[in-house]
């Protein structure tokens, strides 16, 4: 046992690194947990995940009743230095403790991985018809605005402009943007995270300013982040400005809005997240084996090829439960089409995430096992030989007792 | 010190000036340049740019806003359709209305300046809407007024629309439309006509003040419309036979290749070689539709939206075009049977409403040995 602090900073230090706070934040975290699942049926995961753990202070809703709590970010935080100050500095240090502290660095390294993979994780599908190739995925929820040149066939530069950019562009902010192979600004401005697309006719005062008879009205954010479309409000100024271009950006748009500047045709869409992959995959085949009798599919997978960097190819099969992991990308089977037996070539839906930190849960438990099994032998062994040592002390104890009442 | 006022620090006010900068910054009112540093290298499927379309057309896909129309309205017997963005009727626009987008059963589009909700709205059906009785008693609902018997609505007035007598009513009461407010005391002028085996509904909303105010304006707002000439004309000349001579296109015959100059119905030319023949076709139509159609031909399942996005492509006439191929057993028009052994090489590129095409069709081994000449015909193809 550490020694007893005496200065502020030292019961401060001591607070942070003790058992109590430890439970008080699991207790916590296991609230959060409770009360965020039961909240999730109305609000959808994603809010709720953003209310509950991407949160430093949560109202949760349990019951009838509010109950202001601690959200993740601070039990996580507190949970990271309780671990730190308690399981790995103020620890006695002694052979007994050694299974401890390896136990206590698993668990350190599984949350180190989890706030990597919140801060760097990247999640998306690649959809892809036979005989098609792609070396590139589009996130589910994220949004950026790319911009090419739709005079040029085959692959283009895309220029693009990510979220951050214009995500706070909210009520009457704007932004101008620029670069130099573009003749013409940009501007952005009115960015919704939700909305529709609807026609200024019959609806009274339109909402919002009115381009090409329509105009986009914000909505709240649908329960999954997924099914939110994202709009935005551009501007176009070429020729020194004496030309304006008005359209909008609406995320659920098949097509890209298409104008003339600097004698050229110019493309703009605001579209999910396009990431690159350092490889790319083909697939040869879909393969499809339904139920009897009908068209519900009883297992489906994909064969693929896998062309790397340096050209190389490698035949696969993608299948449920059977990823492709390379590169820190993993690549599972989510979906297919046409859905419900309808006409048209079949495609194949692959799910693909990036995170850094794939592999850690799985070296955190190896090192929390070794820990533990450290811990539990050393438990073991010291039992058996304290065991061994009573036996044989009452061994050695016993005889002379018998012969002293013998000789008695 | 009893008394005395506590005066921050001067680091204390400087932190606070930090603090209330950065909260400023918090806020992103924006207004600033941006240079974009991002770039990646896009692949061709996932940027195929198609120009003109309407915003509706933009985020569903033109074929499936055509599609949607056709079903809610048909396709417009009497009336031609719309090309290159002009619309198949022309009409004078009141003084002090403005002229909206055409939108879903608005053919024409008014609204009234001073007062938004007044409208002026031409509606075509395909059909005869369900007769002129239930529509003059749909109107009547719409101010609460009660169903006419027939007799009453034989006897109603009429007006000269489009040459012919439309059925005219004014009916005032309180006015509840499909969309938008409802206004206590308003009404709906209105007149419908059956022409071509269509329905034509043109009719002016609002309040009584509006109306009574406007009626003069609607009653030459009807004695306007005409159909557009130019559009009328223009739909019966691409139905036309075309000759080489009179077809809006210029092509390169490739050597060894004999143009036919024999008139045929949709084709702008046709070219020989042996046994294998291609011809260029300019007709009005949507790309999906015309290789969902050549698909269906060849046996291959139809196509949606993004399998077209993933079709190779060819510049042609200065835009981008498709490429489709398939090979198997090809039927030829209205054929119960196909012949084994084909292959189609087409190409389509779409621009203004209409979509100029170039077919190879013949023996596998023929077809592909005749590609190259086919490209170059494609991108040879200019508009005159």
């Amino acid at each position: 046992m550490a020694k007893k602090p005496k200065t502020a900073l030292g019961k401060l230090f001591a607070a942070l690194g003790s058992f109590w706070l430890a439970i008080a934040l699991l207790v916590n975290l296991f609230l959060l947990t409770w009360l965020g699942t039961l909240e999730q049926v109305d609000k959808g995961i994603h809010a709720v995940q953003g209310q509950y753990f991407e949160s430093w202070l949560v109202l949760a809703k349990a019951g009838p009743l509010k109950v202001l709590l601690p959200g993740g970010y601070i039990t996580m935080g507190l949970l990271v230095l309780n671990l730190f100050i308690g399981g790995l500095v103020r620890i006695r240090k002694t052979k007994s403790t050694v299974g401890i502290i390896i136990a206590h660095v698993g668990i350190a390294l599984m949350m180190a991985g989890g706030l990597v993979e919140h801060m760097y994780s990247i999640y998306g599908r690649v959809i892809l018809y036979e005989g098609q190739a792609s070396a590139q995925f589009e996130e589910y929820a994220g949004y950026e605005v790319a911009i090419w040149n739709a005079d040029t066939l085959g692959a283009v530069e895309e220029f693009l402009i990510p979220a951050s950019d214009f995500a706070g562009l909210g009520g009457a902010g704007s932004r101008t943007f620029q670069r130099a192979e573009l003749p013409f600004d940009l501007i952005l401005k009115r960015y919704m995270n939700n909305c529709e697309l609807k026609e200024a006719v019959g609806v009274g005062v339109p909402s919002a300013p009115v381009v090409d008879g329509h105009f986009l009205v914000e909505r709240p954010d649908e329960k999954e982040e997924e099914s939110n479309f994202a709009g935005l409000y551009a501007t176009v100024v070429t020729d020194g400005g004496s030309t304006v271009i008005d359209s909008l950006l609406f995320g659920r748009a098949v097509h890209p809005w298409v104008f003339e500047a600097g004698g050229k045709k110019w493309a703009v869409k605001l579209r999910h997240t396009v990431h690159s992959m350092p490889f790319s995959l083909k697939l040869e085949k879909f393969i499809k084996d339904d139920h009897p009798g009908i068209t519900m599919a009883r297992s489906f997978s994909s064969d693929v090829v896998r062309v790397d960097a340096d050209g190389t190819e490698h035949p696969l099969r993608i299948e449920m439960n059977e990823p492709l992991r390379k590169d820190g990308y993993i690549i599972y089977q989510a979906s297919y089409g046409p859905q419900q037996g309808m006409p048209g070539r079949p495609y194949s839906v692959l799910a693909v995430s990036k995170n850094p930190s794939d592999r850690i849960p799985w070296l955190s438990v190896a090192v929390i096992a070794i820990g533990l099994t450290w811990t539990f032998l050393a438990k073991l062994l010291g039992f058996l030989a304290k065991q061994k040592r009573s036996a044989l002390k009452a061994a050695q104890a016993s005889p002379s007792s018998s012969e002293g009442k013998s000789a008695a | 010190m009893a008394g005395a006022l506590v005066l921050p620090s001067p680091k204390f006010g400087l932190a606070v000036s930090v603090l209330a900068a950065a909260l400023v910054g918090c806020g992103d009112a924006g207004g600033d340049t941006v240079q974009i540093t991002g770039t990646r290298l896009g692949e061709q499927p996932s940027h195929s740019a198609r120009t003109g379309l309407s915003m509706l057309e933009r985020t569903y896909g033109p074929e499936q806003v055509a599609s949607a129309r056709a079903n809610a309205q048909g396709n417009r017997p009497g009336l031609p359709p719309s090309q290159g963005g002009q619309s198949p009727l022309v009409y004078d626009v009141p003084e002090g209305w403005e002229d909206l987008p055409r939108a879903q059963f608005r053919d024409i589009n008014l609204r009234l300046k001073r007062d938004n909700s007044a409208e002026m709205v031409l509606t075509f059906l395909a059909s005869d809407g369900g007769g002129l009785v239930p529509n003059i008693d749909r109107w009547r609902s719409q101010v609460g007024l009660e169903p006419m018997s027939t007799a009453d609505v034989q006897a109603l007035t009429t007006r000269k629309v489009f040459g012919d007598d439309a059925t005219y009513v004014e009916l005032f009461g309180a006015y509840q439309g499909m969309k938008g407010p409802r206004i206590d005391d308003g009404g709906i002028f209105g007149a419908i006509i059956s022409r071509g085996g269509g329905t034509l509904f043109v009719k002016m909303t609002g309040s009584r003040d509006v109306l009574e105010a406007e009626r003069e304006h609607f009653h030459s707002f009807l004695d306007s419309l005409d159909l557009n000439l130019d559009v009328k004309q223009a739909a019966g000349s691409s139905a036309a036979p075309a000759s080489g001579g009179s077809s809006p296109l210029t092509w390169t015959t490739p050597g060894g290749w004999t143009e036919d100059t024999t008139p045929r119905q949709f084709r702008e030319a046709t070219f020989r070689n042996g046994a294998v023949e291609m011809y260029i076709s300019a007709v009005r139509g949507t790309a999906l539709d015309n290789i969902t159609r050549w698909a269906g031909q060849m046996g291959q399942p139809a196509l949606d939206e993004a399998a077209l996005a993933a079709l190779e492509r060819v510049e042609m006439m200065g835009r981008s075009g498709y490429v489709y191929e398939a090979e198997g057993s090809m039927k030829g028009m209205g054929a119960a049977t196909g012949t084994p052994g084909q292959m189609m090489l087409a190409a389509l590129v779409e621009g203004n409403g209409q979509i100029v095409t170039v077919k190879l069709t013949g023996k596998a081994a023929d077809v592909r040995a005749a590609r190259a000449d086919f490209m170059a015909l494609v991108t040879s193809i200019q508009a005159r």
